[in-house]
């Protein structure tokens, strides 16, 4: 029931996407705190979409959050796709070796 | 450290580590336990209670974040004051700089929440389901009417808990009081139960589920503080010397004589570690100083009467029968730094700005031509009161910037009430008298001054304009 799945029997692409998610998450927080810091959504909000009603700063916020975690984590699995050299088998050029 | 005799642990035990299966920490009382639980006890106080604390009218501590303002104690920090967050943050990072320099993972020990709350789940499934051996063995059981009872229980206890958690840590940023009633009827906002859900899960999913693996592959402190280590940093650590050879013996026997160290090899520091290590293999990266270790082998010294401290805290140097010094220069550097920070920080805070001004130009119309002929430009002043209490503002033209125009103020304009931690909208208006002046841009300067403390004032420049004549 509460058998920790021990992570040396994830699968290495199972750990790359916990890594990923995980790195990512931390930086998103950061991100989040640091530009709403400065920037306040809701006039932007207001000056987007004049007729519509205003969500909450809460509402704001958190979309904002998971904005900025599906960016990191965008960087992040592009930085560990690109990281995995291309193998022999696979490399334009070496198919047939 | 050398391991000279193969042990009855590394024969059977072993394999429930070395497969990285679910670590059974045994429970364990003594001096280190104490602490580690008194630690808990006033965190896990400070968490659950804090938000609940009442200061002058309204939540002690409340990041209130639709309102774009902290509120701590007497202090309210607005987003103009981002830097003293950057601030508390680097301070907070070289406190843990400083203190694993001096005395190693403290931090992990005793105080980090994957910890705490750790310790609390175990204490949880400890009460549900068992000691260590029944743990084992109820895991191990095929599913019965009890096995069922003890895990049904054990979840819930661990499900409240952790909506308990979110609910608290929601509870920071969205008035508790007022979330307490909506959760009661049901009635909380969307984003708020995704919260409470979100922020309990992670719990659940940390201190339940994943535990010493946090620590071990997502924690990125565990992977650097290696860093801050030297041979004078404080180590739980097994003296090797004197325990090897391990090995059992019979009661009143003399190690020495049967060519055995002090370690009587009973494992029970593996069974008591939260991260299923073996300490006697020497300094780990999965170690988290919880001292557990220290306490399991002391409780059996005492028993065999044996001198306490085969596991102990101790340095590199020491052990190494060298001088531990705790002044060098990583920890003099460290606790510069920390000291001047701190006092900078502290200085700051005192003299940061209680009132502030801004100016904002009417958007809809540069300016105005009166019946009269007067020309007139209408400005919004937000004032900002951070002083704690409510003030009431003056407003004016600071006559050294205005001295050689003829920009008045509208003398009707009322002084201002602001309330503590808000900010006030005001309009006011400037008027020039007609063909004063052919300028068609004016700088000018705002000035406001609390009628009943004349200390508590601030400025902001603005422009008039004028039609060109």
């Amino acid at each position: 029931m509460s058998q920790a799945v021990p992570a040396e029997n994830l699968s290495a692409r199972g750990r790359l996407w916990l890594t990923v998610t995980w790195a990512s998450f931390l930086t998103a927080s950061l991100a989040t705190m640091v530009f709403f810091a400065f920037v306040d959504p809701t006039p932007i909000v207001a000056l987007l979409t004049p007729t519509a009603a205003i969500p909450t700063r809460t509402a704001l916020y958190s979309v904002g959050f998971f904005f900025f975690w599906a960016i990191c984590a965008t960087a992040a699995s592009l930085t560990a796709w690109l990281m995995s050299a291309p193998s022999d088998d696979t490399t334009i050029g070496n198919e047939r070796r | 450290m050398t391991q000279s005799t193969a042990s009855d642990f590394d024969d059977q035990e072993t394999s429930y580590y070395e497969a990285h299966r679910k670590v059974y920490p045994r429970d364990i009382n003594g001096r280190f336990a104490n602490l580690r639980k008194i630690a808990a006890w006033v965190l896990l106080g400070i968490f659950y209670g804090l938000p609940w604390l009442r200061w002058h009218g309204r939540q002690a501590i409340l990041f209130d974040l639709p309102a774009r303002q902290f509120h701590i104690f007497s202090l309210t920090l607005w987003p103009q004051d981002f830097i003293f967050l950057t601030w508390l943050l680097v301070i907070a990072a070289l406190s843990l700089f400083f203190f694993t320099a001096v005395a190693g993972r403290l931090w992990c020990g005793y105080a980090c929440p994957q910890t705490v709350w750790t310790e609390v789940f175990i204490w949880m499934e400890r009460i549900t389901e068992g000691d260590r051996s029944r743990r084992m063995k109820l895991d191990a059981a095929p599913w019965s009417g009890d096995k069922l009872a003890r895990k049904g229980a054990k979840q819930f206890l661990w499900v409240a808990f952790s909506l308990l958690t979110g609910f608290t840590f929601v509870g920071f940023f969205t008035p508790i009081e007022e979330l307490g009633g909506l959760a009661l009827h049901a009635e909380l906002g969307p984003w708020e139960t995704f919260w409470i859900f979100f922020y309990g899960f992670a719990t659940y999913g940390n201190a339940g589920f994943l535990r010493e693996q946090v620590c071990r592959y997502m924690c990125p402190y565990a992977r650097f503080q290696s860093a801050m280590f030297d041979r004078n940093t404080l180590i739980i650590t097994y003296d090797a010397e004197r325990g090897d050879p391990r090995g059992g013996r019979r009661r009143g026997e003399n190690p020495r004589d049967a060519g055995l160290g002090d370690c009587t090899d009973c494992t029970l520091c593996v069974q008591v570690c939260p991260t299923g290590i073996d300490i006697r293999s020497g300094l780990q990266s999965d170690c988290i100083a919880c001292a557990a270790c220290i306490d399991a082998c002391d409780s059996v010294m005492d028993r065999i009467g044996y001198a306490r401290g085969l596991v102990r805290y101790t340095t590199q140097n020491s052990l190494d029968h060298g001088r531990s010094h705790i002044l060098r220069p990583r920890v003099i550097v460290y606790f510069t730094l920390l000291a001047s920070l701190c006092s900078g920080f502290a200085l700051a805070l005192a003299r940061r700005a209680p009132v502030a001004l801004d100016v904002l130009h009417d958007r809809n119309s540069l300016y105005r031509v009166l019946d009269s002929g007067e020309i007139e430009n209408v400005y919004l002043l937000k004032i900002m009161n951070k002083d704690g209490t409510a003030h009431r503002f003056q407003v004016r033209l600071d006559p050294r910037h205005t001295a050689n125009t003829t920009l008045q103020l509208d003398p009707s304009t009322p002084p201002f009430d602001v309330p503590d931690g808000t900010v006030f909208n005001a309009a006011v208006r400037v008027r020039r008298p007609a063909h004063a002046d052919d300028r068609s841009i004016t700088p000018l300067r705002f000035a406001i001054e609390a009628v009943d403390a004349p200390t508590l004032r601030a400025d902001a420049e603005a422009r008039f304009f004028a039609p060109r004549e």
